[in-house]
């Protein structure tokens, strides 16, 4: 059976043109490659692989998933305890490390407020878009840390071969470093520029959609980051775990990115949590030791990281789907949802280039395409391939 | 009449008359007086107390100063170990020292509390380099009380820990500084449970028997290396005729950003498990410039004198202060913010005006003081986020007080054959009204607006009433054991109006206080007087407290409207020796405070619904009155002695340890790291200073050299443990030494050079914001007529 596995996998790579793309943290399509032809994109196990939901889909993303070897799986009792030792979150629950002060709660709660307030109840109006600003620019709120958010996908920022910090830097050196200084130089300026739009009563429901697509890019940049760096401070994890979940258990109500993510494809949002409660079982099981503290078993962090963020990409992934879909099917608010894919959508181009240059680069070109020129089947083929599995 | 023109001061002063001298020799100077005075005293009364010596000397030099010999005011190398000024009992000395004129011309202080870094058991915290808190026996702020001239300058706004607004009384302004370490709420009132400061406004020099006008203007410039300061004073000291005198000046400064020694880090390295951690300040690329520092200011005074009768002075006076574009250091930016974000006091304004009659009625009214005072105390904060449209986001608070005092004392009476008392007594009241605002502006080419918030840092409409009353008898019996037994009334009224939009409850709530306090002090031997006081002192929760919510150092802090006053007791006991050039005091205390109030961490969900700030905040606070007994113990010793060939010698050690019982409940299951009694937050470490001066009066020139030094302070609170502006691990310790020289020629000239931090030593006071100035130079050139 694995070695059918791996020998499918290998085909798959080398179909879509990179094995570079597929590293070793990728998951294990089932391997039954006969019964699975028709893949099962949304990752529920009914293999209706048919992302736009029409039936006459000629989109073959793949086989169906399963989670890698060195994945961890608390919801199958992490059944070969490698490389995850038993650990806390064998529970299936996230341990928070100081649970009466994760303030990220209260942000992603700001989310869910600007939610109701511009996307989720009809036009916004100039008003709404008015308290949607006090929510968002509020102190210690969901702007204050988009102003420093850094994406640690990409290297840190060196200026004459020191490591500097984003928030450090002039404007112009942050645009310099756009992709590492994601929060200032790419998210800050599209809600500055919706929130302005919107207050003058221009195009309310483009500039809700504009808004809404940059706080779930900071939201998903968000998780990754504070999970990734939770090695030198454990509150991170909390807030990590918080900015995808809003500070809940896998079987309560979720809030934010997860909540988005779970609507759209259960499996993925379970994927996603396997992943954070990863994290949470490495510093379980390498806690920090010495003087300095410090962490032993990085590598175990790292696995844990990857497959959270495997997961969380297949998450934003369902989210562009989900709104090509409606670019593609809903009236009269097409111009919303190309807002909004305008601006998240090209968030993929990186895992997107990594796994499969040639599907990158026609997902590119769809973003350039426009609303009317976009081949929206195409483009959601290529995503449901390149982020096939969570 | 004499006309004098000044080159500097394009003003001239017509001198109509020569001051008249009654008891100093004419060319004596009121300090050669008063130690001569002292001498004499000495001589013919070798049995003499600490207590009747100073209360002699105290006549003596208030009828020097008046006479206008000088502006000094004080004895040579004076260095007092006890005193008599307005805040303690007159028979049985409180542990005391006084700031004189001359040690704020010698040692240029910054500011006000600055003034006060030398003297024992007061340590200065700073949370901008445009702030600064004097922590009194390891309590601040509202725990202190702070007077001018006999006027409360404490408000229902003064936050929890370390505040300002000491900061607001121009040092020029004043003439000494008294500091009472100890309870002064049966005198005070309210919030003087550590302590009680008192600034003193310098005088006219109101001579009599002059007959026209008489102008003495002088100008004051001063320039420091540290943080290109640079600023100045214009005085005018004037009379007409022989009963009314006059001194006012205005002042400016400005002071760029600060340089320090280095930067301050973290002594120990752990895996914070509180979130994310950084600490302030952040520096330019030298690595020691410190960004959020900086400011102007700008100050008016004006005093009229006029003298009503031998006994009888009114006195009607202003004090205009304003401070602008003060960034707060430890928001300037905010741990791990962007850099050019900060919180900056774009006003920081105090205004006080009074109207004060000091008079003697008789036998049961002798140096009685009725004051009719109103002051103005506004904040208008202002926080730059230059990468967001909304910006600036403001908040703007003004509390206006009215109050009324009014003190006197008996004439001494007989109580028995060997025993004679005196009953000192009095009334206060006072009244804040607030004005609270916040809001945010959005200025973009689309857009151009203001959006106010429902609240401010207060309720808008809030009030604070307090009157009190109180009866002090001191008594002398057998010639050498004194007492004092007083008692104080309070009440206190807080309103704060309901704030539906902000989710805010009315509260009006009332205290009614009583508290007392004694003493006995024993002339043991001749000049050595052994003491022992036992204060009730108590603090009323203020409308910060009841109401306020605002990002403060350690985090968020949002009101409990629930808390009720704070009750302490405190037991002291000093023994003071003055005998020749000698002069030594200890004292050593224990106080206790029940119903302490202090910060306990929240969670997300304590805070109130529609304060998103409070829950977004790493650590959010609330004020809840323990349960249990806080206390603060501690001791502190002063010696000074007058060495030969002009010489003299000071030193000052004070240490202060507090713990109280852990805001925060147990937590279910085995929780292994907490403690029942914790550190109370921010008590300075063991601390001291030594000073080292050479005076020669006949050239008028003095050196000298001052050391401070403080110890690591590594006893943290709970919530120091998040606060930026504590290393990990403690305040590192320090040693700082300064260098002065300067000369004077009467009130014509006057220079004075410091050269500060010899050493370089990169430090801060415990719980600052800001690293202290690294090596560096203060320079102050004085010139009058």
């Amino acid at each position: 059976m694995r070695d059918r596995t791996w020998g499918f996998l290998i085909a798959v790579c080398a179909l879509v043109g990179g094995l570079g793309g597929c590293g070793e943290d990728d998951p294990e399509p089932d391997g039954d490659a006969d019964a699975d032809s028709d893949a099962d994109a949304d990752g529920d196990g009914d293999g209706d692989g048919d992302a736009d939901g029409d039936g006459d889909s000629d989109c073959d993303p793949g086989p169906a998933c399963e989670p890698a070897d060195d994945d961890y799986r608390p919801r199958e009792g992490d059944p070969d305890d490698e490389p995850y030792a038993d650990c806390v979150a064998d529970d299936g629950d996230y341990h928070p490390f100081n649970p009466e002060s994760i303030s990220t709660i209260a942000r992603v709660a700001a989310f869910e407020t600007i939610a109701d307030l511009l996307w989720r109840g009809g036009t916004p109006t100039i008003d709404d878009f008015t308290n949607a600003l006090t929510e968002y620019s509020t102190a210690e709120g969901l702007e204050s840390r988009l102003s420093r958010r850094e994406d640690v996908h990409y290297p840190p920022v060196e200026i004459d071969g020191e490591e500097v910090q984003c928030r450090d830097l002039t404007p112009d050196q942050q645009a310099e470093n756009a992709e590492r200084c994601v929060g200032p130089a790419l998210i800050q300026p599209i809600l500055n520029d919706a929130f302005d739009a919107g207050i003058a009563g221009e195009d309310p429901e483009v500039n809700a959609a504009r808004i809404e697509a940059a706080l779930v890019w900071f939201l998903y940049v968000s998780s990754h980051k504070e999970l990734s760096t939770c090695v030198g401070s454990q509150g991170d994890c909390d807030s990590g775990w918080a900015y995808f979940t809003g500070g809940h258990q896998r079987d309560e109500t979720q809030l934010g990115l997860a909540a988005y993510v779970q609507a759209l494809e259960a499996e993925t949002f379970d994927r996603a949590f396997d992943g954070v409660l990863a994290v949470d079982c490495w510093d379980d099981l390498d806690p920090p030791a010495g003087d300095p503290p410090a962490r032993s078993n990085l590598e175990l962090r790292d696995l844990a990281i990857s497959q959270l963020d495997r997961a969380l990409l297949r998450g934003v992934a369902l989210i562009v789907i989900a709104r090509l879909e409606a670019l593609s099917t809903a009236e009269g608010t097409e111009r919303a949802a190309w807002a909004f894919l305008e601006v998240l959508g090209p968030v993929l181009d990186r895992e997107a280039t990594a796994r499969d240059g040639a599907a990158a680069g026609r997902l590119a070109a769809a973003w350039a395409a426009g609303p009317d020129a976009i081949d929206v089947e195409a483009t959601t083929c290529d995503l449901e391939t390149v982020f096939h599995c969570p | 009449m004499r006309l004098r023109l000044s080159v500097l001061l394009v003003s001239a002063a017509w001198c109509h008359a020569e001051p008249v001298r009654a008891e100093p020799a004419p060319d004596e100077s009121c300090d050669h007086y008063v130690a001569r005075e002292e001498r004499e005293f000495l001589a013919e009364h070798p049995g003499a107390t600490p207590a009747e010596l100073e209360r002699y000397l105290a006549g003596e030099r208030r009828e020097c100063v008046v006479e206008g010999t000088t502006d000094s005011g004080r004895a040579e190398d004076y260095e007092t170990t006890t005193r008599s000024g307005a805040a303690t009992s007159e028979a049985v000395p409180q542990s005391s020292t006084r700031v004189e004129r001359r040690d704020i011309e010698e040692r240029m202080p910054r500011s006000s509390p600055d003034a006060l870094r030398y003297e024992p058991g007061v340590y200065v915290q700073q949370t901008a380099q445009s702030q600064g808190s004097a922590y009194i026996r390891g309590v601040t702020g509202q725990q202190t009380v702070m007077l001018f001239d006999g006027i409360r300058l404490n408000n229902s706004l003064y936050r929890q820990g370390p505040n300002q607004y000491f900061f607001t009384v121009d040092s020029h302004s004043v003439a000494s500084i008294d500091v009472t370490r100890g309870s002064g709420s049966v005198l005070y009132g309210s919030d003087a449970l550590g302590g009680v400061i008192e600034a003193h406004p310098i005088e006219p020099a109101l001579a009599e028997g002059l007959h026209g006008l008489r102008l003495s203007p002088r100008t004051t410039l001063r320039a420091g290396t540290a943080d290109d300061e640079i600023g100045g004073r214009f005085e005018l000291d004037g009379q007409i005729g022989d009963r009314l005198g006059f001194i006012g000046g205005v002042g400016y400064r400005d002071v760029g950003l600060l340089e320090s020694g280095g930067q301050i880090h973290d002594s120990v390295s752990k895996v914070y498990s509180g979130g994310e951690r950084e600490l302030v300040p952040r520096y330019a690329a030298d690595g020691r410039t410190q960004l959020g520092t900086g400011f102007r200011e700008a100050t008016e005074d004006a005093r009229l004198v006029y003298r009503l009768g031998e006994d009888t002075r009114a006195v009607l006076a202003i004090y205009d202060y304003r401070q602008f574009d003060a960034p707060r250091t430890d928001k300037c930016p905010p741990p791990f913010a962007p850099a050019g974000e900060c919180l900056t006091y774009e006003e920081q304004f105090r205004a006080l005006g009074y109207l004060a009659l000091d008079t003697d009625l008789g036998r049961f009214a002798r140096g009685a003081r009725v004051g009719l005072s109103l002051q103005r105390q506004r904040e208008r904060r202002r926080m730059d986020r230059p990468a967001s449209i909304v910006d600036p986001q403001y908040g703007r608070d003004t509390v206006l007080t009215p109050g009324l005092t009014l003190r006197a004392r008996t004439s001494p009476f007989r109580l028995w054959k060997r025993a004679s008392a005196a009953i000192a007594y009095g009334i206060d009241a006072y009244r804040d009204d607030v004005s609270s605002v916040a809001w945010y502006e959005v200025h973009t080419e689309r857009n151009d607006m203001l959006v106010y918030d429902s609240r401010g840092q207060y309720v808008e409409g809030s009030s604070y009433t307090w009157g009190g009353a109180f009866a002090n008898l001191e008594t002398t019996m057998w010639e050498r054991l004194h007492a004092r037994a007083g008692v104080r009334g309070t009440r206190i009224v807080a309103f704060s109006p309901e704030e539906p939009g902000s989710e805010t409850s009315e509260i009006d709530r009332g205290w009614t206080s009583f508290v007392g306090g004694g003493g006995l002090a024993w002339d043991a031997l001749p000049g050595l007087t052994i003491t022992v006081n036992l204060d009730q002192g108590f603090r009323a929760p203020n409308l910060d407290d009841l109401t306020s919510r605002q990002q403060a150092g350690p985090g968020f802090q949002f009101e409990n409207p629930d808390l009720v006053p704070e009750r302490s007791v405190t037991l002291e006991s000093g023994v003071e020796l003055q005998r020749g050039p000698l002069r030594l005091a200890a004292w050593g205390y224990r106080m206790t405070i029940d119903d302490a109030m202090a910060r306990r961490v929240a969670t997300p969900e304590d805070c109130p619904k529609e304060s998103q700030d409070c829950r977004g905040s790493w650590f959010a606070y609330q004020l809840m009155n323990l349960e249990g007994t806080a206390e603060v113990v501690g001791f502190e010793g002063l010696a000074w002695t007058r060495l030969p060939l002009g010489f003299s010698a000071r030193a000052t050690v004070a240490y202060a340890r507090g713990d109280g019982p852990n805001p925060a409940s147990r937590p279910e299951g085995s929780a292994t790291d907490w403690e029942e009694r914790v550190p109370l937050s921010r008590v300075p470490p063991l601390n001291g200073t030594v000073e080292l001066l050479w005076r020669a009066p006949a050239v008028g020139v003095y050196l000298g050299a001052g050391l401070r030094w403080a110890a690591k302070q590594d006893r943290l609170a709970p919530q120091d443990e998040g606060d930026a502006r504590i290393p990990l691990g403690g305040t590192p310790g320090y040693a700082v030494l300064d260098l002065r020289a300067g000369y004077r020629l009467g009130r014509r000239l006057g220079l004075a050079l410091v050269a500060e931090n010899l050493g370089d030593a990169a430090y801060r006071t415990h719980g600052s914001s800001v690293n202290g100035p690294g090596r560096s130079l203060m320079l102050s050139a004085e010139l009058g007529l």
